[in-house]
């Protein structure tokens, strides 16, 4: 982004917290029938983010931060719980939804024969962005994003970083008031990291609600304001880093996401039942 | 009230500009891909000529083709003696090449040399038709010298192609002034090749022989030595046409060509999107999936169509090039035969590409999607050869058939001789069926199934552990392998046992079930790991299901029967009746065989393995597919009761109303009960008292009962209140029944 670069400290207040939350989730619960039974994969979660926070929904491979995403997106159906999106029901205005939500994920790719105007032109119709409106905010994210070199070339044999960013101008195309990263910075260089890092404070300060799912617990410590430690599906922890510092008694949120997996997961509690079986 | 008007039309306005956005992205997207350009563009700019230029060069002039022969018979004015000297074949010196030039242009043109005499012969026919060795191409004419026949008797045989040409004379009458012109008619038939070509022949003969025979002729007939005699071509219009195999050639190409041109477009616009990773965004945004995937159909139906029109022009350019047109297209082509052409192509792109949206919508990824398409391409040749073979000819029951119907109307069309009824009729069953198979396409594209790879229940489960729901791939390979199995299957039927014995013919029959309808979806869970109680469904269910069973099984027949007739189908019905492979088939069946054996072979058989296939293994299949209860059920009946329309080698299309009505029945309790086995009991009773009702007869006589289904009556009013008691009472336990059964479906 060609903004100055952030080198804010996490900030401990992001929102005004009497603000309405920009997304509500109640007790969400996803589950899957498998060969072997019933999977749980979403089991009860619930939180809240508002305007101008970024949220870290962080956990390890697993635990249910990607479903969850996904449910509030409405590209999976709950088993039970509500979502609400800026005041829209998933369940019942799936539509209205997904209009004032953006998402960004490290999966993403781009259509290799269309020029990147042509992309966020053609995701700000489907967004329904009046066509002068978002002629206009594709010529202010290029400007943003440092795209003008190659606006207008087919995004086939572009380098790893330029699709990066035409990525993330294209989720802006249409204003969104809520937007989830997925894992966004998997895959990424520190440059790339830096970007994203950039760009979710340029979010925050635009005052919007931002859901940041990352297994990075050291990264998210530095980006979020607000966290959800999720394991096995369940919300464990959530607060500010200083609210979880206080209960957990830990500094940083490795630590308290360490302590949250079962004494006898770890490998080393392992290898010490094995000593003790006298196991060769 | 003006407002929600207003309102309406300008959100359809809004979607309407919205799909031509999003039909208008796909577009650019597909038409910049190289490959798409390649397919639409270099094939057909190199294919056509090199195929044209291959078979030009090698295919003919290495053979020698052998001079086609054609009846000749002359009018009764004339005698056998004349018209051998008339007709006979001159010595290549005695042949001239300057044309009268009172004639009509049928004679030969400029004075060539004899190497290229074929085009003296033949003119315009300008084909490289050569045989190395004598240079010439000319048909055998067999003439018939020893009888005349009269003009009427010429005519006719003409057209019925008994001849294939006449000699005729018109002299004038003899009170004309002598001046006037006598002409010999040369009749042939217009269109065929054969006829034409016969036709040439005997014209030049007749012209270079006129000076010295004919006027002598005319001179013994005292018309005079100095009238001027005219020998003129006239060809009868007639229905028969010479069926050419290349004709049909043609449309086969086209047909290839075109799906060769949409399939590159449609995997890349539909598991593309997954492999890019641009399905995701594409789910997140608010749009409808239908609306994404009419404008993905539009992109691939205009490929398809530019296929279609590039490799229609390169086609046509390469034949008049080649100068094969004449060959293959001897009535030449006119305007409105491209026309038809053209809208038939557009027609037959538009259900191609809905169909391979609605297989590439299954697919995560390029790869996949091109395994999925690989039978389907293998298939629709099939269609294509059968149109090659003479002799089949486009009737209103193959007009219904998708890929058969376009080959053979295509075939049809450049043979001048398609029927505007079965053009249209076509026209409309294709895009009926491509307006279906785009509707599932866009339940399928983007879903949950796709889009997570969900099938994680088949990934999550261990080596060991089997599966309670019948995985896609195991259910349509399954449908692939099932048709050509039964054609196997039926026709070692006929070669293992004689027509003649019956019990062996009915076993058989019974055993060709078996396998096709058990022991094939059986294996093809046991490679699938399915738990086989699951796959078929045969899960308990509450014992009032029987009763229920047994009452819908005795009285459905009944039902139906009615229910047909109310509908005003009693013309269905004598065509059930009256239909000879029905007829044949139900006499050879049952004729000289013990209603034990019917019973067994013709209703337990039948029972036992259509619900298993159809209500267990299709019905399983099909929930995992699509969402929805009602799918299901529908589907299963759908293709229960087409595949009963295929009656050994027939189809017997008056019996899908009534098969229909039973499936739904048959699903409707297995809905209810949530097993097969009820369903099974009621299939058997339904057969059962079907197969006995001659038999049962005599005992409703007793009871006051006169029954005569032959005649298409109404079923006397007892039987009827019989009939509707005992399924009232069953579909009361039916539903009794639903509590305990329908917990168990998955």
């Amino acid at each position: 982004m060609s903004s100055s670069r952030s080198d804010e400290a996490t900030p401990n207040i992001c929102s005004d917290a009497l603000a309405e939350p920009a997304v509500d989730v109640r007790d969400l619960v996803k589950e899957f029938s498998t060969a072997t039974g019933i999977l749980v994969a979403v089991n009860g979660v619930s939180m809240r983010v508002y305007p101008g926070e970024v949220y870290g929904l962080l956990g390890a491979n697993g635990a249910g931060k990607t479903t969850t995403l996904r449910m509030m997106l409405g590209l999976q159906r709950p088993t039970s719980g509500t979502v609400q999106i800026a005041g829209f029901d998933v369940a019942t205005q799936p539509i209205e939804v997904k209009r004032r939500v953006s998402l960004v994920s490290s999966s993403s790719g781009l259509y290799q024969w269309l020029t990147p105007r042509e992309i966020m032109l053609y995701l700000a119709d489907l967004y329904g962005v009046p066509d002068d409106e978002a002629a206009a905010r594709a010529e202010m994210l290029a400007d943003l994003f440092d795209l003008r070199g190659f606006m207008d070339r087919r995004c086939a044999g572009m380098s790893t970083g330029q699709q990066q960013r035409v990525n993330l101008a294209r989720s802006l195309m249409h204003d969104p008031p809520v937007v989830l990263m997925d894992e966004p910075t998997r895959g990424l260089d520190i440059v790339g990291s830096r970007r994203i890092f950039e760009y979710t404070a340029h979010l925050r300060q635009q005052g919007k609600a931002v859901i940041f799912c990352t297994h990075r617990l050291d990264e998210a410590q530095r980006l979020c304001c607000r966290f959800g430690l999720m394991f096995r599906g369940q919300l464990k922890l959530e607060g500010t880093l200083a609210d979880l510092q206080q209960r957990t008694g830990r500094e940083h949120l490795t630590d308290m996401f360490l302590d949250l997996m079962p004494a006898e997961s770890s490998m080393a509690a392992r290898l010490t039942s094995l000593q003790g079986s006298g196991e060769p | 009230m003006s407002n929600s008007g207003g309102h309406t039309s300008d959100a359809a306005a809004l979607t309407f500009r919205r799909l031509v956005r999003l039909a208008r992205k796909e577009c650019r997207e597909s038409l910049r891909d190289r490959r798409t350009l390649a397919t639409l563009l270099l094939m057909p700019l190199i294919v056509y000529p090199l195929l044209g230029m291959v078979v030009q060069r090698f295919a003919f002039s290495s053979v020698s083709p052998e001079a086609p022969e054609a009846n000749v018979v002359i009018d009764d004015r004339l005698s056998p003696d004349d018209a051998r000297v008339m007709l006979a074949e001159l010595d290549d010196a005695e042949k001239t090449t300057e044309p009268s030039a009172t004639e009509p242009s049928a004679g030969a043109g400029e004075n060539t040399p004899k190497t290229s005499a074929v085009t003296a012969v033949v003119p315009g026919l300008e084909l490289p038709l050569l045989n190395p060795g004598t240079g010439q191409v000319r048909p055998q004419l067999r003439i018939d010298l020893g009888s005349t026949y009269p003009v009427e008797l010429i005519e006719r045989g003409l057209r019925e192609g008994i001849v294939d040409v006449a000699v005729v004379l018109r002299a004038r009458a003899a009170d004309a002034p002598r001046d006037g012109t006598n002409t010999i008619e040369v009749l042939y038939r217009s269109g065929d090749p054969v006829s034409e070509l016969a036709a040439e022949e005997v014209a030049f003969r007749l012209r270079e022989n006129r000076d010295t025979a004919i006027r002598g002729l005319l001179n013994r007939v005292q018309i005079g030595g100095d009238a001027l005699v005219m020998v003129r071509q006239k060809g009868l219009q007639t229905a028969r046409r010479s069926e050419s195999p290349l004709a049909a050639f043609v449309p086969l190409m086209l047909v290839l060509m075109t799906m060769t041109g949409a399939v590159y477009p449609a995997i890349d616009l539909t598991a593309g999107e997954r492999e890019r990773g641009t399905l995701e965004l594409l789910m997140a945004a608010p749009v409808s999936r239908r609306q994404l995937l009419t404008g993905k159909f539009c992109a691939v139906f205009l490929v398809a169509v530019l296929t279609a029109v590039i490799n229609l022009t390169a086609m046509m350019v390469t034949l008049a090039a080649t100068g094969f047109d004449r060959v293959l297209l001897p009535q030449g082509i006119g305007v409105q035969m491209l026309l038809q052409v053209l809208l038939l192509l557009v027609v037959f792109a538009s259900f191609f590409s809905s169909v391979l949206l609605s297989i590439t919508s299954f697919a995560r990824s390029f790869r996949e999607a091109q395994a999925w398409l690989i039978p389907l391409m293998l298939v629709s040749l099939a269609p294509g050869i059968l149109s090659l073979m003479p002799g089949i000819r486009l009737t209103v029951a193959l007009s219904l058939v998708p890929l058969v119907n376009i080959v053979l109307l295509g075939r049809e069309l450049f043979q001048g001789i398609a029927p505007p009824g079965l053009f249209l009729l076509t026209l409309v069953a294709t895009a009926g069926y491509s307006a279906a198979a785009l509707r599932l396409a866009a339940g399928i594209f983007g879903s949950d199934a796709v889009l997570f790879a969900a099938d994680r229940r088949e990934q999550q489960r261990s080596a060991t552990q089997r599966l309670d729901f019948v995985p896609r791939r195991i259910l349509l390979g399954t449908l692939l392998a099932l048709l050509p199995l039964f054609a196997v299957l039926a026709g070692l039927r006929g070669r293992l046992v004689a027509p003649e014995n019956t019990s062996g013919q009915l076993l058989l029959s019974a055993g060709v079930l078996v396998g096709v309808f058990v022991l094939l979806p059986l294996l093809a869970m046991r490679l699938g790991r399915v738990r086989l109680t699951a796959g078929f469904q045969l899960t308990g269910f509450h014992p009032v299901a029987i009763p229920a069973a047994l009452l819908l099984g005795c009285s459905a027949w009944a039902a139906v029967y009615e229910l047909l007739l109310l509908a005003g189908s009693s013309g269905a019905l004598q065509k059930i009746m009256d239909n000879p492979a029905l007829r044949q088939m139900v006499d050879r069946l049952t004729s000289n065989t013990s209603l034990p054996l019917q019973l067994l072979c013709l209703a337990m058989a039948p029972a036992i393995c259509e619900e298993l296939f159809f209500r267990g293994f299709l019905w399983k299949g099909l929930e995992n597919l699509l969402p929805g209860k009602l799918r299901p059920l529908l589907i299963s009946t759908a293709v229960f009761a087409a595949a009963h329309v295929v009656t050994d080698a027939s189809l017997t299309v008056e019996r899908l109303p009534g098969t229909f009505l039973l499936g739904l029945l048959l699903g409707l309790m297995r809905m209810q009960t949530g097993s097969v086995i009820p369903g099974m009991l009621l299939h058997f009773c339904n057969n059962g008292v079907l197969l006995s009702l001659e038999r049962l007869v005599p005992a409703m006589r007793i009871v006051g009962i006169e029954l005569d289904v032959t005649h298409q009556q109404h079923l006397p009013g007892r039987l009827l209140v019989l009939a509707g008691v005992l399924a009232g009472v069953g579909v009361l336990l039916a539903v009794i029944s639903a509590g305990r059964g329908r917990g168990r479906d998955s």
